[in-house]
């Protein structure tokens, strides 16, 4: 009964819409998020003051030893944009090409293209309310621009699915068309691997069978067990590398990953797909049927472990050294 | 008396972009109709379980989703299927078109059997006014090709539930029929066995592979 007080009160306290735009799921645990974010708000505080005074006096950021070790514990809301643009080496490719983002939209546009990027409109994050094509503003107007530069920019991927996700993201963090658009060319064009959302799409089934391998040598008992069912890590893993994690983990926790990503690159995407494996090998390995195993993978991006996103990057941090 | 027996059946659905695969398969699993669904890409799993013919049926379906370039990650899933569902989209011609690469593909990749492949197709939609796909035309293809033809609305539960069900019933004769057709040919048991069991599941290859 206290309980259920208890989720009650959080339930009033908590936003039921959160910071980003995305309405909390019905089953949302606004008891156990509170608690969470109660405890994540001290470390945000600290780690502002800290950020606060590495970023005085503005300019790029630069890489180094403890710029990567700040961005491991976290970028704060405020200062995510510019570290990102900074660490990616987007900034200065901003800088050294002004106009370029405009004039590919003012260029001739590909029908096909256009088609292809307007089907997803309506079904990127019909969940956040800042993407509903009644919203004021809407963000599928910036979405849109964004992905029809990126695939004149780049004819070679034209538009892929899933990059309509993250350039979604792209967007909420930086609140620029330009920024959103050099940081996509920054991952598409640099930090993943080539080929990953190019027809082939080569670059993408070499990660899925990377990750099949990893986790053949690194735990073993879960290998066999896909391998006993016949499923293929594209079932299960194609989301988690397209999407790079929106839709999967909890938005906060995709943020952080990113973080990481931006300045150390694509091998973060194999730590935390393994380091969600370990986490969750016991009840991975109940499963007894292929579809038991798809809501294994389901369960193990929800839940506690991944929304405390700071104690997450923490054992992610500590995954490479085993 | 026959104890009711259960049978797992693996079915697949397949069509066009947004010709709304995931809307039908959450209609008729769940109940729901939502107007946005998020991009599907790759591949899920929804189960159903029904009763028919005195046999209870657990349905796995694979909603399956993305662009052309999907198209190879994602008939890796066909085989192993024991039928599919067609969709297309009645205000939309193209996808309607699309219906023979779409069959062509899932035939490539299904082992082919005594009994042919159950299929139905679902013109989906019917619920809006701008209609491009004549009854006629889609029945008239359907008809040629020997596949049982729906018109539905994933919007208004028209005719969706039908259409699963169909599917379910076809793809369960053939599977008895595949049954009765090792009894007659004196096949040991153990592979009667293997096939009474199998979960549909598989995705490697050969039947009920680690059970």
């Amino acid at each position: 009964m206290e309980a259920a007080g208890r989720a009650q009160a959080a339930r009033g306290r908590v936003p039921r819409i959160d910071p980003y735009g995305f309405e909390r799921p019905e089953d949302f645990d606004y008891a156990a998020y509170e608690e969470f974010f109660s405890a994540y708000l001290a470390i945000l505080t600290r780690r502002a003051i800290k950020w606060s005074r590495l970023l005085k006096g503005g300019g790029a950021v630069q890489r180094s030893m403890t710029v990567k070790r700040y961005i491991r514990k976290g970028i704060p809301l405020e200062h995510r944009a510019r570290v990102w643009m900074g660490v990616s080496g987007a900034q200065a490719r901003m800088d050294r090409n002004p106009g370029y983002y405009q004039r590919l939209l003012q260029g001739e546009r590909s029908a096909s293209l256009e088609e292809a990027i307007r089907t997803d409109m309506n079904r990127t994050f019909p969940d956040n309310v800042r993407f509903r094509k009644d919203a004021e503003p809407c963000l599928q107007g910036p979405l849109y621009n964004v992905l029809l530069a990126y695939g004149h920019h780049n004819h070679g991927v034209g538009y892929c699915q899933g990059m309509n996700f993250i350039a979604g993201y792209l967007i909420l963090v930086t609140k620029s068309e330009e920024e959103a658009f050099w940081l996509l060319d920054a991952l598409v064009g640099r930090i993943l691997p080539a080929d990953y959302y190019s027809p082939s799409m080569l670059g993408l089934k070499t990660d899925q069978e990377v990750l099949g391998e990893l986790v053949r040598t690194k735990l073993p008992a879960v290998a066999a067990l896909m391998d006993s069912h016949g499923v293929l890590w594209t079932l299960v893993a194609s989301r988690w590398f397209i999407c790079l994690f929106v839709d999967v983990l909890p938005v906060e926790t995709v943020l952080r990953v990113w973080d990481c990503l931006f300045s150390e690159g694509s091998k973060i995407i194999f730590r935390v797909a393994l380091t969600l494996l370990k986490h969750h090998q016991a009840s991975i390995l109940e499963a007894t049927s292929v579809p038991d195993l798809c809501e294994k993978f389901k369960e193990i991006t929800r839940g506690r472990f991944v929304t405390e996103c700071h104690s997450f990057m923490q054992a992610l941090s500590r995954f490479q050294s085993c | 008396m026959n104890p009711r027996k259960k049978v797992d059946l693996k079915l697949i659905i397949i069509g066009a972009l947004g010709v709304g695969k995931t809307s039908l398969l959450h209609q008729y699993v769940h109940k729901t109709f939502y107007e946005d669904y998020q991009t599907t890409l790759g591949a899920s799993i929804l189960s159903k379980i029904i009763i028919l013919d005195d046999t209870t049926l657990k349905l796995q379906i694979w909603d399956t989703g993305g662009q052309e370039r999907f198209r190879s990650m994602v008939s890796t899933f066909y085989k192993g299927s024991d039928g599919c569902v067609l969709a297309f989209d009645v205000t939309d011609l193209e996808s309607f078109e699309a219906l023979e690469t779409w069959r062509g593909d899932v035939l490539a990749k299904t082992i082919p059997m005594e009994q042919s492949y159950p299929m139905v197709v679902l013109g989906n939609k019917i619920d809006l006014a701008d209609r491009q796909v004549p009854q006629e035309v889609a029945q008239g293809w359907c008809k040629e090709k020997d596949i049982p033809y729906f018109e539905v609305s994933a919007k208004n539960d028209i005719n969706v539930v039908q259409a699963f069900e169909m599917l379910a019933s076809r793809a369960l004769s053939r599977l008895s029929g595949r049954v009765q057709s090792l009894l007659n040919s004196n096949v040991s048991l153990y592979f009667l066995s293997v096939l009474t069991r199998r979960g549909g599941y598989s995705l490697g290859g050969s039947a009920g592979a680690g059970s």
